[in-house]
């Protein structure tokens, strides 16, 4: 019964995956990678197709086009997925009379782990007290933790998170955030799902930003921002002569702030700072403004509904 | 549609027996099947009533409570596959099966499970009807071991065959509700109409119509006719012997017990087989 495959490296690769429900076109084309030792960030507002596009990868939803492939094959050929493979997904089920313990039990068995790894699983996701409790009688947050405790059963390379704050409290989210970080850290790889882009400002060193079933961004959090740039907020003497210098140059982005400020883009504190000097103009004041990744994102879905 | 290693189907299958046995619908379901062998041996008590004095027929009536006894029994083993299958989608608890083991090998567990369990249903009715019912028929001519045992067995087999078919109805209809109530009246209701149908303007006297004969191989009268098989030899060859068994089945020209039976595992592979491509290919969202 024993199993010894080696784990796999742990790469998430999806290719042109698309779905169709119906007339309704879920996900369209969508191609990135998850490579190991990273959190990646899936990112898009309710409704976008992240939960159609896990599902595919995890073999659950039939893709129209394209494929997803876990180190290489599709889910459905995986030798042991369980032990590759770990997923808490939104709407995932315990029958409300079966304790959280016979819940683990059953998946220890299918996954093919020993049974002493049910209360290994309980005490990581915090849940050792209520083991023996039937989970009909969970919250949405305890219920979330048997999700990841079911998860991590097969103690897998690749851990994939639908959503996976909805229903912790503030606690519960902060335990989650390091415990992500920690796995990653040990040269896993994580895809995680949200909406809330806070959260995902904290955890995800790289993002995968869809909106309406399309990719909009595929790359490092560092990428996103430097594509996106930042304000430099200027307090000069003369606004006007100070535009009229930064226009010669070449920086139009200067918006007029109603306190007598401008702000610049497309340049650096640096830049403005020299342009300023040189043209004479004195400067009060003056802040890099750093656009969040909320800012961000929606910038970035504007911008794409645009084009 | 993906085989798998051989011990990836025992650790499925061992996942699935812990699902059963940590929830109560198995045994809750053996109450009515207790109250079906029950109801065998009020039946027999009827017959004491009736005729107080042992006489030939008394085997055989036994024989038929039993047999119909059997034939409930398996309609709740019926049931119980269709819960089996279709509760885990109802409590969402399919998505963490077919993430640790394949939709294959899921369905091949749940099939184990059905046929033990409906099977075991059909045991209790087949050793707890005679038990009770040959009590009260202190002073009748009981049928013999033989016969018992071997009704029984075929008791059993149809009793595990319909629990294999409720499976792969509830995989195929995946609402728990609608599974049990196709499955369960379907056996009770429309194979009744739709033999009916079959045999519309067919007479008790003359050869049987083509589509009156089809009737024999509808899913529930092949299990009725297996079962009624060890009455009506027990009743001994004649003409009227296929007429009694043309009336329990409910069916015209009923072929051999022996086909009948294979009439119905014809029937409980094409099911599953169904099952394996419908809930092989449905999307899980």
């Amino acid at each position: 019964m024993q199993e010894t495959a080696p784990p796999g490296p742990g790469r998430i690769t999806v290719e042109g995956l698309g779905k169709k429900f119906g007339p309704v076109e879920a996900v369209r084309d969508l191609s990135f990678t998850v490579e190991p030792g990273s959190v990646t960030g899936f990112l898009g507002p309710n409704g976008s197709g992240k939960t159609t596009t896990l599902r595919m990868i995890l073999g659950l939803v039939g893709p129209t086009t394209g494929r997803a492939l876990i180190d290489g094959v599709p889910f459905a050929e995986l030798e042991s997925p369980g032990k590759v493979v770990g997923a808490v997904l939104e709407v995932q089920g315990v029958h409300p009379r079966r304790t959280a313990r016979a819940h683990l039990r059953a998946g220890a068995a299918a996954v093919g782990v020993p049974d002493s790894r049910v209360d290994e699983v309980l005490g990581l996701v915090g849940l050792a007290a209520a083991a023996d409790r039937p989970a009909g009688g969970f919250s949405l947050g305890m219920n979330q933790r048997l999700a990841l405790a079911a998860a991590l059963l097969g103690d897998p390379q690749i851990l994939v998170l639908d959503e996976p704050g909805n229903g912790l409290d503030p606690d519960g989210i902060a335990w989650l955030r390091s415990f992500v970080n920690a796995f990653a850290a040990s040269g896993r790889s994580v895809l995680v799902s949200s909406h809330q882009l806070a959260e995902m400002e904290l955890t995800a060193q790289r993002l995968v930003v869809i909106d309406r079933g399309r990719c909009r961004f595929d790359g490092a959090v560092s990428e996103l921002r430097e594509g996106q740039g930042g304000r430099v907020l200027v307090r000069p003497a003369d606004p006007a002569r100070l535009a009229e210098v930064l226009a010669a140059e070449g920086i139009t982005e200067v918006d007029r702030i109603s306190d007598g400020r401008l702000a610049v883009g497309g340049a650096d504190a640096v830049r403005v700072g020299d342009l300023a000097l040189g043209a004479g103009v004195a400067v009060y004041g003056m802040t890099e403004e750093r656009v969040g990744l909320e800012q961000m994102f929606l910038r970035l879905l504007a911008g794409e509904e645009v084009a | 549609m993906k085989l798998g290693a051989p011990h990836r189907w025992t650790a499925v299958l061992t996942a699935e027996v812990r699902r059963t046995l940590s929830v109560r619908l198995w045994w809750l379901l053996l109450i009515p099947v207790v109250l079906l062998a029950l109801a065998m041996s009020l039946f027999g008590s009827l017959i004491t009533l009736l005729v107080p004095s042992a006489t030939d027929t008394s085997a055989i009536l036994m024989l038929t409570g039993l047999a119909s006894a059997l034939s409930m029994a398996a309609i709740v083993g019926a049931a119980y596959g269709a819960l089996l299958a279709a509760g885990e989608y109802r409590h969402r608890t399919i998505t963490l099966a077919f993430l640790t083991g394949t939709r294959t090998q899921v369905l091949g567990a749940k099939v184990a499970v059905a046929a033990v369990v409906a099977g075991l249903y059909g045991l209790v009715v087949a050793v707890l009807g005679p038990l009770l019912g040959g009590a009260v028929l202190g002073g009748q001519q009981l049928p013999s071991w033989g016969q018992l045992a071997g009704l029984g067995a075929i008791g059993i087999l149809v009793c595990a065959l319909w629990g294999v078919l409720g499976v792969a109805v509830g995989t195929v209809v995946p609402n728990q509700a609608g599974a049990v109530t196709l499955t369960v009246g379907y056996l009770l209701i429309g194979e009744n109409l739709i033999a009916g149908a079959l045999r519309a303007g067919d007479t008790s006297f003359g050869e049987p119509s083509v589509f009156a004969r089809l009737t024999s191989f509808l899913p529930g009268n092949a299990g009725d006719l297996a079962l009624y098989e060890a009455p009506v030899a027990a009743a001994g060859a004649g003409a009227e012997t296929r007429t009694v068994l043309e009336f329990l089945a409910g069916v015209s020209a009923p072929p051999p017990g022996w086909v009948a039976l294979l009439v119905l595992v014809g029937w409980t592979v094409a099911g599953v087989a169904l099952a394996v491509v419908v809930g092989g290919r449905r999307d899980i969202t």
